[in-house]
């Protein structure tokens, strides 16, 4: 089978995955396509095709880590000029997007386990073996990273960002 | 599975897993990737890691040849050879004949293996030979310009063999600044006060102020005139050295330049076959 027979089946999840991880759906369409380049050339080193989905959503995980040192360094450069590139208007945000804002919020590991069980449908045992844990930490870490992520949430609504911008919920 | 329920938070979350996508999502991605698999297809890839890999060994083949010439210009060790000469009076008693033949003596030394630089400067009955070697041990070649020099220095054990590593790399551009020139010219040389002259308009030409020019005219024998020109210019680099030489024409034709293990330059010329012609 080639890389695109193997991928079309589950598009729409890693589609899902990479903007849950991104925090944007903009963002985690980049994200996606850098990942599969990067999936398309290590493709030949695949050797359990039955695992495609997961060994791309691990690639996908990587390329995102890679793309947030380099963006954690752009914004460490650019500091001095945020304050230009911020609007002042205010912006308004589904709960889907808050959402998806918030999970950005939450540590990592949390956040995967909750994109892979709620987002994806996975179960807790397939969580435990993509992330390489035990169901209890699977369950724990989906106990503690909701709990983060309605705080999340909460501050996302209250927050007051500069110039006067603010997360409206819509819906 | 229990946990604390918070209507948004899970409406979000329910949201993110019904999403649609937008029609034609997944053919406008392929499109994007597969221009950019056309991008880094795998013989542009191949060609690339080949171009990488033949770069790097032409780097390496490349140092191989460059750095060990770049080593003989630049460091290297020299052996000085100081020895008597036998000095006799010409029939007018007016010059002293000056034995050995330089000619000869240089000719003797210039086959040893290893000779990268060699200088023999003559006066008041002593002779010293400077030479540069590269890649020799010093006690060898020691022995090797003794036997060279032997049947040509007329007293052999007044030869005294010196040697010091030149340890400080000099050359190319870091040839830094001209101290000490000598420079021998033959008979018919302009005076004292012309080569002076052109020597200063030689090196200004080429944007360098001499601090120092000294022209010595000897008196060899036989009426040979042995000239030592003493000139003293910062920041001279060698390829402009060789420019003024160039300038300074006759004047200086056949100028050498060498340098000591201070990083300095030394320009020399040598009295070939005892005349320096013009």
């Amino acid at each position: 089978m080639d890389f695109e027979q193997l991928l079309k089946p589950c598009y729409n999840d890693v589609v899902r995955y990479a903007r849950a991880m991104a925090g944007s759906a903009v963002d985690g369409d980049d994200l996606l396509q850098d990942a599969l380049v990067r999936a398309w050339k290590g493709f030949p080193r695949l050797k359990d095709p039955d695992r495609f989905k997961f060994w791309l959503l691990k690639i996908i995980k990587n390329t995102h880590f890679s793309r947030s040192r380099l963006q954690w360094i752009k914004r460490a450069v650019g500091l001095e000029n945020a304050a230009e590139l911020t609007s002042p208007e205010v912006t308004s945000y589904d709960e889907k997007e808050i959402v998806r804002m918030a999970l950005k919020r939450i540590p990592e590991a949390q956040r995967e386990a909750l994109v892979l069980f709620e987002i994806l449908n996975m179960s807790v045992a397939e969580v435990a073996a993509h992330q390489k844990i035990t169901n209890s930490a699977v369950k724990s870490r989906l106990s503690r990273g909701r709990k983060k992520l309605r705080e999340a949430y909460e501050e996302l609504l209250k927050m007051e960002a500069p110039h006067g911008s603010r997360v409206v919920q819509t819906s | 599975m229990d946990h604390e329920s918070y209507k948004p938070v899970d409406n979000g979350l329910k949201k993110l897993a019904d999403e649609e996508l937008k029609p034609f999502h997944y053919e406008r991605m392929m499109a994007r990737l597969r221009s950019q698999k056309e991008r880094i297809n795998p013989i542009m890839n191949f060609t690339r890691k080949t171009a990488v890999i033949a770069g790097g060994f032409a780097v390496i083949v490349l140092a191989m040849v460059l750095i060990p010439a770049t080593y003989s210009m630049k460091v290297g060790d020299m052996v000085t050879a100081e020895f008597a000469v036998d000095t006799q009076l010409s029939e007018d008693e007016s010059c002293p004949t000056v034995l050995p033949h330089p000619s000869k003596v240089m000719k003797a030394v210039e086959n040893i293996r290893g000779v990268k630089n060699q200088n023999l400067n003559i006066t008041n009955g002593k002779a010293e030979l400077v030479m540069t070697f590269v890649d020799r041990d010093m006690n060898e070649v020691e022995s090797e310009i003794r036997a060279a020099l032997i049947g040509i220095v007329s007293n052999e054990e007044s030869i005294l063999l010196k040697s010091e590593e030149i340890t400080k790399p000099v050359g190319g551009n870091a040839l830094a600044a001209v101290t000490n020139g000598r420079v021998c010219i033959g008979v018919e040389g302009p005076s004292d006060e012309e080569l002076e002259e052109t020597l200063r308009a030689a090196f200004a030409s080429q944007g360098f102020h001499l601090t120092e020019v000294d022209v010595k005219t000897e008196q060899m024998g036989d009426g040979e005139i042995r000239r030592e020109i003493r000139i003293g210019a910062m920041e001279v680099e060698g390829e402009a050295l060789e420019d003024c030489e160039e300038r300074a024409g006759r004047a200086i034709e056949g100028l050498e330049i060498n340098m000591n293990q201070e990083g300095r330059v030394k320009i020399i010329k040598r009295c070939v076959e005892g005349e320096c012609d013009e």
